[in-house]
């Protein structure tokens, strides 16, 4: 793909986006009337923040490299957008330095800096007299040249990080190549964290360090993930760090499979393997960065999930595409039981399914009549409200799913429900808006009374949208147009029917949405729409969740 | 407070909405595509920024309509309330 840019206009653009977010953070109203409003305001400004201003100042990072700037230069004066050294993942990189075995000599000193320097941080990283950032870069710069070079000394160093934790933070300090980041990670999970001996706080900071290094190779998160006995100890632990662990985890299992389609099948071999520990010992829930981390990942599974979830109880949940089976249906609504546990992983579960179900019912060319795929979004609702095993996650997941179609997140996604139609960044785009749409829900979950939720569930709402778009569509169908030119009474009805439906988009509070369905479904009772509202809705599965 | 006085603060959160709305539609955020598009830089992210600022721009200028619907039925409220509380005025006189 062409990819590029301009230098001058680059910093234009970088000048006019910063005067975009102050202008819009510079906007402010206390009236109830301009709450939605200012919502709109604070997702762009979190979007210009997020995505804009990142990809801008990566770019300005890479000014220094001006000797070989015009060396890249294109026909349309555009350097490579690939030569921002700093995002390459490591297969992307030059080959490795030629192998050299370090000197004893040199080998000697780098131990004995790396102990003092562990020695300097026992009161702790920020406590008077532990190492500055000067001193662990120059360690750091010294390690990563010997450690590309010197698989022994690699080694060694990796096993020093169990008792040495000023080796996971040298990672941030210099740049290592993913694989010795990810034999760290490995080392420090396994078996679960420390045993004795060392400070757990400081064991669990140094981990989450290397975590959050690393999330920027998705691939290499992904291939770590794939190992039961790390990806176990990270869902175990939850003394890590909930954000640092969130990016690792998301990063592996969506903005891997979103750069590379073919990483799906691992994918799903993760989710299997959390199945099965969901199932026994992560019962009682998992780390909240794990939770997190999965729930923020679904858009990529919930299209090959849903459509492999045929019956309750024992049957296989199965994803044929990749002849896997994930589980029993009563063992994957365990693992979302588990993943649920944490608030914010039920609203970022609750976000998934309302961009999941908007896209399904929006897809070009969609039969609602013929076509059944949507109801894979029955199925998955259902499974979701089996796994939801309190109110509050109920609450949450509905909240935050009506959140995320208020904020029109299926567009972040795309239309399309293939994975190889996404874009690459678009995980990190999907989390932003996410993460915004969940902080409003969660923000606000306290104030809301549970008592709304009476007699609703998270299927029962994702069967109000289905209903809406067979309405919509009975709307426009060529047998109601015709009928209506020759019929001023049906002309009039279903002018009110639109009138209805566009009130019922409108309304945010759940339990008057659900009054205005019911009174739109009795008005349209006997009249032309309502054979084909019944064709659509006797589908397999959806009288299950009226 | 009597009818005059609530008319009074309904036009005057009509005025502010209306002010919040035009803020919104002058934001630079608004005219930002234009010195971000492929001459400027192009690829994947470039792609993906693009399209979030253009569903960004649409949700914004949705977002300034209904500012300006609420404005427009706080001062139809209004002119009610002024109309009621002249009738008022006609009754006690």
């Amino acid at each position: 793909m062409d990819a590029g840019y301009e230098p001058g206009r680059v910093q234009q653009l970088l000048r006019r986006t910063w005067e975009s977010i102050e202008r819009l953070d510079a906007i402010s109203s206390s009236d109830p009337a301009a709450a939605d409003a200012l919502r709109t305001i604070r997702l762009t400004r979190s979007n210009l923040e997020d995505h804009w201003m990142r990809a801008l100042r990566d770019i300005e990072r890479s000014a220094p490299m001006g000797q070989w700037r015009a060396s890249q230069l294109g026909t349309f004066g555009l350097r490579s957008l690939w030569a921002l050294g700093d995002t390459l993942p490591d297969h992307l990189r030059p080959g490795r330095p030629i192998a050299t075995s370090i000197p004893p000599q040199r080998r000697v000193e780098l131990l004995g800096q790396l102990d003092w320097l562990e020695r300097k941080s026992v009161a702790g990283d920020t406590a008077p007299g532990a190492p500055t950032e000067t001193e662990l870069a120059d360690l750091a710069e010294d390690v990563a040249y010997w450690v590309q070079r010197d698989d022994g000394f690699a080694e060694e160093i990796v096993g020093l990080s169990t008792s040495n934790m000023t080796v996971a933070r040298l990672l941030g300090a210099a740049r290592f190549p993913s694989w010795f980041s990810s034999r760290i990670v490995q080392q420090m999970a396994a078996p679960n964290g420390p045993d004795t001996g060392v400070d757990v706080a400081r064991y669990a900071t140094s981990l989450s360090r290397a975590l959050e290094r690393l999330a920027g190779d998705p691939g290499a998160c992904l291939d770590l993930l794939l190992d039961d006995r790390t990806a176990y100890a990270l869902a175990a632990w939850d003394a890590l760090d909930p954000v640092a662990l969130e990016h690792f985890v998301s990063s592996g299992l969506m903005d891997s499979v979103v750069d590379d389609a073919t990483r799906l099948a691992d994918g799903f071999r993760v989710v299997n393997m959390l199945t099965r520990a969901a199932t026994g010992p992560l019962d009682e829930g998992m780390s909240a960065g794990m939770a997190r981390g999965v729930a923020l990942s679904m858009p990529v599974f919930f299209p090959l999930l849903s459509g492999g979830i045929f019956q309750t109880g024992a049957k296989p949940v199965r994803v044929s595409e990749f002849a896997l089976t994930i589980g029993t249906y009563s063992e994957v609504a365990n693992l979302f039981g588990a993943v649920m546990r944490d608030d914010q992983a039920a609203g970022a579960l609750g976000v998934a399914l309302g961009t999941f179900t908007d896209r399904e019912l929006s897809r070009d060319g969609l039969d609602l009549t013929e076509d059944g795929s949507f109801t894979h979004v029955v199925h998955l609702s259902l499974l979701l409200d089996h796994a939801a095993k309190s109110e509050q996650a109920q609450l949450i997941m509905e909240a935050a799913a009506a959140q995320g179609r208020r904020d029109g997140l299926a567009s972040v996604l795309g239309a399309g429900t293939n994975i190889a139609l996404l874009t690459s960044g678009v995980g990190a785009a999907w989390r932003s808006a996410a993460s915004l749409a969940i902080r409003t829900v969660t923000d606000a979950i306290d104030d809301v009374d549970a008592r709304q939720l009476a007699g609703a569930s998270i299927a029962s709402r994702q069967y109000e949208q289905i209903w809406m778009s067979a309405m919509a569509d009975a709307l426009e169908r060529p047998a109601t147009l015709g009928a209506a030119r020759r019929d001023p009474t049906l002309r009039t009805k279903l002018a009110d029917f639109r009138a209805r439906l566009d009130a019922i988009e409108a309304c945010n509070d759940p339990l008057r949405r659900s009054e205005l369905v019911i009174d739109l479904r009795s008005a349209a009772e006997g009249t032309i729409v309502d054979a084909y509202l019944d064709e659509v809705t006797a589908t397999d599965g959806l009288p299950t969740i009226r | 407070m009597n009818a005059t006085a609530r008319a009074n603060q309904l036009r005057q959160r009509a005025r502010h909405l209306r002010h919040l709305a035009d803020a919104i539609d002058a934001s630079p955020a608004m005219s930002l595509d234009r010195y971000g598009d492929v001459d400027t830089w192009r690829g994947p992210r470039p792609d993906l920024c693009r399209a979030t600022l253009a569903h960004n721009q649409h949700q914004l200028h949705r977002a300034a309509e209904d500012l300006r619907e609420h404005a427009w039925r706080f001062d139809e409220q209004a002119e009610e309330l002024e109309a009621i509380a002249r009738t008022q005025i006609g009754l006690a006189g």
